[in-house]
C-alpha cells in the first residue's frame, strides 16, 4: 500500500527525471538481441541476395571465385522443369493438407467445446501427434505405410478395401504424405479455432435457439461468422508452415518415387548443399520462393477482410 | 432432454473414435519399441508379447545414435541460454517501451516466419564453410537463434507486459538501478515466462532437421538427423528404430504439460491479437 502512493507522488514529481534513462537503458537492453539479428539474420539474409545474383558453383572449383552474372540465375529457373516440379509438389502437397487440416481441426474443436467432463484428456489426445517431431513422425509413417510388413494395408484388406503403394505410386505419393502432414498438425488448427470458440460469446446462440433456430443455421450463421478471424489465422499459418514442408515429406519419401515429391525446400537443399553445391543458383531459387510465400500472404492479408494480422 | 442426451453421447463418440486416430500411432510404435523383431513383423498384429526393454539400449548403442542425443543436448542448452540471455532485455524494453513497436515487431516476426529456412541455410553454409563454423556446436547454437530468438523475445514480452509498472515505479523510488530492477524484481516474476520460453527454445532445436542436416556433419549431429538415418533401416530393424523414436520424444513428454497452456501463442506467433 505504502509503495502505491509513493508510486503516484513519484510520477507527479520526478516524471523527467526518470524518463531519460528508462529510453537510454531501453536501448541498452536491447541491443545483444539487435546484434545476434543482425549477424546472424539480416547479414545472411543480404548476403544471399547478392549472391543470388552471381555464379557461384563450388563443385565447379568456383569457391574462391564469385562471378557477377546479373539477373542469369533468376532467368535460368524458368526452363528449369525440376524448379517448376518441385513448386507444383509443394503447392498440390499444401492444398490438400491445408483443406484437410481445416475441415478435421474445425470437427474436432466443435466437439470438444461441447463438452466439459473428460475435456482435457480429450483434448490432449486429439492434440497428441503435435509433441512428437517431425522427423519422428515421419519416420514412423514410413513404417505404417509400408506395403508388405505396414500395418494400414493390413487393415485396409482386412476391411477388403485395397492396399495400395502409398510411397511408391506417384500419383498417391503427394496424398499419402498430405495425409501424414494432416494427422501430425491438425492440432495447431483444433487449438486455435477452439480458443476462437471459447472467446465467442453465447448471448447469440442462446437466443437464437430459443427462437427456435436449429443447430445447423446458429453454425452456419452465428457460429462460424464469429470463428472467421480465428480461421484466417489459421489458414495464414498453416499456409507459411506447409509451404515451408521439408522433413515430413523428405523423411517419408525421399523426395521419390523420381522427384514425384520432391518439394521446394528439398530442391533448395539438394541444388545448394546436398547434391550439387550451386550455391549461386540455390540461392535465386530460395529468394524466388520466399518471394513467392510473401505473395500469397499478402494476398491473404489484402482480399480477405478482417485479418487479424495487423 | 433424451435427445440432449443422445447428442451427448454422440459428441463422446465421435471424440473417442478421433482420438483413437490421433493416439493409435504412437501406441504402435510404443509397441513395436519393446517387440522382438519377429513380433514387430507378423502380421496379424501380435498384441501379447514380452516387452523387449533390451531394444533401448541397442538402440542407444546404435552408431552415433548416443553421440547425436548427447551433442543435441548441448545444442540445445547452449541455444537456451543465448536466446534467454539475449531475449529476457530485449523483452523487457519492448514490453516497457514508451515507442510502442508493437506491430513492427508482429509484422517482422511474421516475415522472419514465412521466410523459407533454406533462405539463411545456404548463405550460413557459405560463411560456415568458410569460417570453420561449420559442423561446430557454436555454429549451430548460433544458427539456431534465427528461430529461437524471436520467439523468445515475443513471449517474455508477453509475460512482462502483466507485470504492473507500479512495482517497477516503487523500486526506483526506493532507489534501484535499472539493473537492480531486471534482475531482482522483473526477473523473478517472470520466472513462469522464462522456463516456458526455454522449453520452447529447446524443443525447436531437438526437433530441427533442416538446419543440422545444412550446417552439421558429424560432430554437431543432432538427433533428428540419426532419426533421419533410420530410414535406411530394413524391415527386421523396426523394434530398433520405434525404439530410436521413443528416446527422441523424450523432451517434449516431460515439458509438454507446462508448455500446452502456451502452445496457441507460439502457434500464432506474430499475429497482434493479445
Amino acid at each position: 500500500m505504502k509503495s502505491v502512493t509513493q508510486s503516484k507522488f513519484h510520477y507527479l514529481s520526478g516524471k523527467f527525471k526518470s524518463v531519460r534513462p528508462q529510453i537510454l537503458y531501453g536501448y541498452i537492453f536491447a541491443t545483444p538481441s539487435l546484434a545476434i539479428a543482425i549477424i546472424l539474420i539480416l547479414y545472411p539474409l543480404l548476403f544471399g541476395l547478392f549472391v543470388s545474383f552471381h555464379q557461384w558453383n563450388w563443385s565447379k572449383g568456383q569457391a574462391d571465385n564469385m562471378v557477377f552474372i546479373g539477373l542469369e540465375n533468376y532467368i535460368r529457373m524458368v526452363g528449369d522443369p525440376y524448379f517448376w516440379n518441385a513448386l507444383k509438389n509443394t503447392l498440390y502437397f499444401t492444398l490438400l493438407a491445408l483443406v484437410a487440416e481445416l475441415l478435421l481441426g474445425l470437427v474436432c474443436a466443435l466437439l470438444l467445446h461441447r463438452i466439459t467432463r473428460g475435456s482435457l484428456i480429450l483434448r490432449t489426445a486429439l492434440i497428441f501427434p503435435l509433441i512428437i517431431s517431425d522427423i519422428v513422425a515421419a519416420v514412423m509413417w514410413k513404417m505404417l505405410l509400408d506395403p508388405s510388413m505396414g500395418h494400414i494395408n493390413y487393415y485396409l484388406s482386412v476391411l477388403g478395401l485395397p492396399a495400395p503403394n502409398w510411397l511408391t505410386d506417384p500419383k498417391l505419393v503427394i496424398p499419402a504424405v498430405a495425409l501424414v502432414e494432416t494427422w501430425w498438425n491438425t492440432g495447431v488448427v483444433t487449438l486455435i479455432l477452439l480458443a476462437g470458440l471459447q472467446s465467442l460469446p453465447t448471448e447469440p446462440e442462446e437466443m437464437a435457439q430459443v427462437d427456435g433456430a436449429s443447430g445447423w443455421q446458429v453454425f452456419l450463421h452465428i457460429t462460424l461468422p464469429g470463428l472467421q478471424p480465428f480461421v484466417l489465422t489459421a489458414v495464414i499459418f498453416r499456409t507459411i508452415d506447409l509451404l515451408r514442408v521439408f522433413a515430413i515429406v523428405w523423411g517419408t519419401t525421399g523426395g521419390g518415387p523420381v522427384r514425384a515429391s520432391q518439394v521446394m525446400q528439398h530442391y533448395l537443399y539438394l541444388q545448394g548443399i546436398g547434391s550439387y553445391l550451386n550455391i549461386g543458383y540455390a540461392t535465386s531459387l530460395s529468394v524466388t520462393f520466399a518471394i513467392f510465400i510473401g505473395i500469397i500472404v499478402l494476398i491473404y492479408i489484402r482480399f480477405i477482410p478482417k485479418v487479424e494480422v495487423e | 432432454m433424451n435427445r440432449k442426451r443422445i447428442g451427448k453421447l454422440a459428441t463422446y463418440i465421435a471424440l473417442l473414435v478421433l482420438a483413437l486416430l490421433f493416439t493409435c500411432p504412437v501406441l504402435w510404435i510404443i509397441g513395436t519399441s519393446l517387440k522382438r523383431p519377429v513380433d514387430a513383423a507378423s502380421l496379424p498384429p501380435i498384441w501379447i508379447f514380452k516387452p523387449q526393454w533390451s531394444n533401448y539400449i541397442e538402440a542407444w548403442n546404435n552408431r552415433g545414435f548416443a553421440r547425436a542425443f548427447l551433442n543435441t543436448v548441448f545444442i540445445g542448452l547452449g541455444t537456451v541460454i543465448v536466446s534467454i540471455v539475449a531475449g529476457v532485455p530485449l523483452g523487457y524494453s519492448l514490453g516497457r517501451s514508451p515507442i510502442r513497436g508493437k506491430q513492427v515487431i508482429g509484422v517482422s516476426i511474421l516475415v522472419l516466419r514465412l521466410l523459407p529456412e533454406m533462405i539463411f541455410l545456404l548463405p550460413l553454409y557459405a560463411i560456415y564453410r568458410r569460417t570453420g563454423l561449420f559442423d561446430s556446436w557454436t555454429g549451430m547454437i548460433l544458427a539456431f537463434q534465427i528461430l529461437t530468438l524471436p520467439f523468445a523475445v515475443w513471449l517474455l514480452r508477453g509475460f512482462i507486459l502483466q507485470v504492473p509498472a507500479e512495482i517497477e515505479d516503487a523500486g526506483r523510488v526506493d532507489g534501484c538501478s535499472e539493473w537492480q530492477l531486471i534482475w531482482q524484481i522483473i526477473l523473478p516474476l517472470i520466472v513462469p515466462g522464462i522456463v516456458a520460453s526455454a522449453m520452447f527454445t529447446f524443443i525447436t532445436v531437438w526437433g530441427a532437421l533442416l538446419f543440422p542436416l545444412a550446417l552439421g556433419y558429424s560432430r554437431a549431429e543432432t538427433i533428428s538427423v540419426a532419426i533421419a538415418n533410420f530410414r535406411g533401416f530394413a524391415n527386421f530393424q523396426w523394434p530398433l528404430m520405434a525404439a530410436g523414436s521413443v528416446i527422441a520424444t523424450i523432451p517434449q513428454i516431460l515439458f509438454f504439460g507446462f508448455i500446452q497452456r502456451y502452445l496457441v501463442a507460439g502457434l500464432t506467433m506474430g499475429s497482434v491479437k493479445a
